[in-house]
């Protein structure tokens, strides 16, 4: 089923418009890849996407739901979950209480549709299951974490709040490379647990072995949307820096 | 268009920090001080009196804009260098000092006293800054209740003065405080544009842009502190020679922030020309509800919160927002002579402009 | 002799400044904002009390409810109607803004109740007090001080040990990170600024009772908690009882060197902890990687 719709989707920072007119749809299950240079927009798409950039045309809409004017905090409980760019964890929190902080306040009442959405049925116990890392972290301050063991503790923030849509933006960034292969390592449980993922990812290699899907993004423009096994490589490439553009999906 | 491609060598990028409206503003200023120099002898002294608490607040007024707009130190302790300079005048004349000299002499005082100062409250971050030096202004109270030849806790009067025809006396504080406003006006104004100004608003704007770009303003800031607290000296010692008596709990009170802070926001803060605006509107609003006591107060605090609800910017910044007007020109005008994009335009960066920052801190 | 009674009277004293404390360090430890009407609110909540207990005859309990409760909905409407609507051309902008309401509370307050100084009448417990070892203490003092350890003790167990104090230190750190992983930030921040004026009513009628107050007391509370604050060491609540007592023992002991000084001696002790130890008695050494 479609989980994510985006239509006619335009964010702008200030007098640059950073999204045009994207079009975009993913289905529970689907990981889908979205690949580009610095500045095409890959993070701004998934800022708007999880409400913390305001939009300035187009609809967001999540299982059906228009949430494009519910504010982030209020998507969280609806099922979309960011994980952001440089972990952004608080610092003064331990890794469990900055896993507990991703836990909803309440039931989720008043949510009904988006209860619906197939979810992983996550909790912070299966948390610290699949990341035996946290369960041994627990305690130390998410400020004195490595990067691996930051970004882990990100993911598993993320997690607890049980998404339907999981988004992930450049999770690897600034990871050694056996730091990286932990943390996708740990992703697979996530991948395989039937929530939508769209994961930013700047190491086309790794994006196009772990995506059901991929999809370019050129200066805020959707210019490929094909799934893996059609995916070329040069084709991406190209994409990526913007030679040949023409293709439209 | 063909004429753009055909302009020969790189075109050169013009930097404006000159207009047709900033001559008018230095004409008019001109005039302006000649005629108000020429109050004494066309007016009832009264008039000149009231005209010198006008001065007083205009220098006020100035002073913390300088501070808070320009350089981001949000002080609710200016009184104590107002007071502090108040009370120089009555030491310098008591050491024989001729007082209208004395006034220029408090501003140096109130500044020495502000350097050793910045050094503690400087360790303070922005909100903390602005009670730290509310603390200090009330150690300067207490420090100077507590000296006998100054009056102690009861307050004295300047004697020094008081051989002097009436009139003369009126007439040479009206025209002290004249010099003095001028020339904090006119240093306030060229600190502003120099480099010194150009780097604080850079800071107030975008503060981790400019740190990306090596800015760091301590020095700056420092620098604005100390001649803005010179400043605030320099209004509380032409006060002095106006009211001729000083008691601790007035002069170091704080509603002397109150109004320094009701004249900038309600101007304009972080203008040039707002401030100014801002004390002949509160110096208008003390001669209509002068009597009112504590309810004029109440209007006025009333008055500086709705302002900050519903027009930040105060009277100048919303005119100079909306029509793009500016009376000093502390901008640079960017002008970028045949751009394709927007030809003749000019991508206007000054104080007045709050637009692009605006977006920017959202 | 003298001088050991100045000490106990000086920690007593504390207890008052650490409630006044408590509620600043607050809102400026999550909102980062620096809320000058602190002082007023707590003495506008004194003077609700003084006005319906002595002037509408109600009991004493009732009328220090009712004003709690009401500090607590004044503290909401700080929050919705000022503190999230003043975006600027600085960021200052909203401590400019309670600077204003600070003038204002004050000076309505001396419009409607004159500038007599009043005190909330606790009866014979006011006065009422126990000799040890030759030193009085006040039972009042004593139990405004152990309601400030209360006070403290019970919100360094809320930040600390439930689910809203961990939403609470989150939006501290971030409240954009904080929306990402669902916490309400505008909320937390109500609640907060909520809480914070609660304390600062409970603080004025702490005040009111244990001595004579006017109108314009508000800025010089807010002073003496902000000193207290400071010299602890902001960001620990404990250190925030310490740098109380600390201000308390200092304006006591400076009264019994000159009676007059007793401010001052406060004044100079937090300017000597400014020069000596800026962070604080009580910082802690930041670990941070």
């Amino acid at each position: 089923m479609t989980l994510l719709r985006i239509e006619g989707l335009v964010v702008r920072h200030g007098l640059l418009t950073a999204v045009r007119e994207v079009d975009l749809t993913v289905a529970s299950g689907e990981v889908v890849a979205l690949v580009g240079a610095n500045g095409a927009g890959k993070s701004t798409l998934l800022h708007a996407v999880a409400g913390s950039l305001p939009v300035a045309r187009g609809r967001v809409l999540l299982g059906g739901t228009d949430v494009t004017a519910v504010p982030a905090h209020q998507r969280v409980r609806a099922g979309i979950s960011l994980v952001p760019e440089g972990r952004l964890l608080f610092p003064g929190l331990s890794v469990l209480e900055n896993l507990l902080v991703g836990v909803p306040a309440r039931s989720r009442r008043g949510a009904d549709e988006a209860s619906a959405l197939p979810r992983g049925g996550w909790d912070v116990e299966r948390v610290l299951d699949a990341f035996p890392l946290l369960a041994r972290l627990r305690d130390r301050p998410a400020g004195l974490l490595s990067g691996g063991e930051q970004q882990a503790t990100a993911i598993g923030r993320a997690l607890v709040a049980d998404p339907a849509l999981l988004l992930l933006d450049e999770v690897s960034l600034g990871l050694s490379p056996a730091a990286v292969d932990v943390v996708y390592a740990s992703l697979e449980a996530v991948l395989a647990g039937g929530v939508g993922v769209v994961l930013v990812e700047q190491d086309i290699e790794r994006a196009l072995r772990t995506a059901t899907r991929v999809v370019c993004l050129l200066e805020g423009r959707v210019t490929r949307d094909v799934a893996r096994e059609h995916a070329d490589r040069e084709e991406i490439t190209r994409a990526y820096f913007g030679t040949g553009t023409e293709v439209a999906s | 268009m063909t004429a753009v491609l055909e302009v020969g060598p790189a075109p050169t990028v013009q930097v404006v920090r000159w207009s047709r409206a900033a001559s008018a503003t230095v004409a008019g200023f001109v005039v302006l001080v000649a005629v108000a120099a020429a109050v004494p002898m066309l007016f009832v002294p009264l008039v000149g009196n009231r005209l010198t608490a006008l001065l007083a607040l205009v220098v006020l007024a100035v002073t913390w804009n300088a501070l808070a707009g320009y350089a981001g130190l949000v002080s609710v302790g200016q009184q104590g260098f107002f007071g502090l300079g108040a009370y120089a005048v009555l030491a310098l004349s008591d050491l024989g000092l001729n007082a209208y000299l004395s006034v220029p002499l408090a501003g140096v005082v109130c500044a020495l006293a502000a350097l050793p100062s910045s050094l503690l409250l400087f360790r303070l971050r922005a909100g903390q800054f602005a009670i730290g030096t509310w603390v200090l202004a009330e150690v300067f109270r207490l420090l100077v209740s507590r000296v006998p030849q100054l009056g102690a806790g009861t307050g004295r009067s300047l004697t020094s003065t008081t051989d002097v025809d009436p009139a003369l006396r009126q007439a040479f504080t009206y025209w002290t405080a004249l010099a003095m406003t001028v020339l904090v006006l006119v240093g306030a104004f060229l600190l502003l544009r120099s480099r010194v100004g150009i780097r604080l608003q850079a800071v107030r704007d975008d503060e981790n842009a400019a740190r990306s770009l090596g800015v760091g303003v301590t020095g700056e800031k420092r620098l604005v502190f100390v001649l803005g607290s010179g400043g605030a000296g320099v209004a509380g010692a032409i006060t002095l020679t106006n009211s001729l008596t000083a008691q601790p709990d007035n002069m170091f009170g704080v509603q002397w922030a109150a109004l320094m802070i009701f004249m900038v926001v309600i101007g304009g803060i972080g203008t040039f020309e707002g401030p100014i605006i801002g004390a002949v509107l509160l110096f208008a609003v003390q001669q209509l509800f002068d009597g009112f006591g504590n309810w004029y107060l109440v209007g006025l605090g009333v008055l500086a919160v709705v302002a900050t609800l519903a027009a930040p910017r105060g009277v100048w910044g919303e005119l100079a927002h909306r029509r793009g007007w500016t009376a000093a020109p502390l901008f640079h005008d960017v002008r970028w002579p045949a751009l394709p994009l927007a030809p003749g335009a000019a991508a206007r960066h000054d104080a007045a402009d709050t637009t692009v920052r605006e977006e920017g801190r959202r | 002799m003298r001088l050991l009674d100045a000490v106990v009277q000086g920690c007593l004293l504390g207890g008052q400044y650490a409630l006044f404390a408590a509620g600043l360090s607050l809102v400026f430890g999550v909102l980062k904002v620096v809320n000058l009407a602190h002082g007023d609110l707590g003495i506008l909540a004194a003077f609700a009390a003084i006005g319906l207990a002595a002037g509408a005859g109600l009991p004493l309990a009732l009328a220090v409810g009712v004003v709690l409760v009401g500090m607590l909905a004044v503290g909401a409407a700080l929050h919705a109607g000022l503190l999230a609507r003043t975006t600027g051309a600085l960021p200052q902008i909203s401590m400019i803004a309670t600077f204003g309401l600070s003038v204002v509370i004050g000076n309505t307050l001396q419009e409607v109740f004159s500038a007599d100084p009043r005190a909330l009448d606790l009866g014979s417990f006011g006065t009422a007090g126990v000799t040890v070892g030759g030193i009085s203490v006040g039972l009042l003092p004593a139990a405004v001080l152990a309601v400030a350890v209360a006070a403290l003790t019970g919100l360094h167990l809320v930040l600390t040990r439930t689910a809203f104090g961990r939403r609470v230190r989150a939006t501290a750190d971030d409240p954009a990170t904080a929306a990402l992983v669902g916490v309400d930030a505008r909320r937390t921040y109500l609640v907060v600024t909520a809480l914070a004026v609660g304390l600062a009513g409970l603080a004025g009628i702490a005040y009111a009772a244990s001595s004579l107050v006017t109108p314009l007391a508000g800025p010089s509370r807010l002073i003496f908690a902000f000193e207290a604050v400071v010299i602890g060491g902001l960001g620990s609540l404990w250190g925030t009882l310490v740098g109380a007592v600390v201000l308390g023992v200092a304006q006591s002991v400076g009264s019994v060197v000159d009676p007059s000084s007793g401010v001052l001696a406060g004044h100079l002790v937090f300017l000597a902890v400014l020069a000596t130890r800026p962070a604080g008695l009580l910082a802690r050494t930041r670990v941070r990687a």
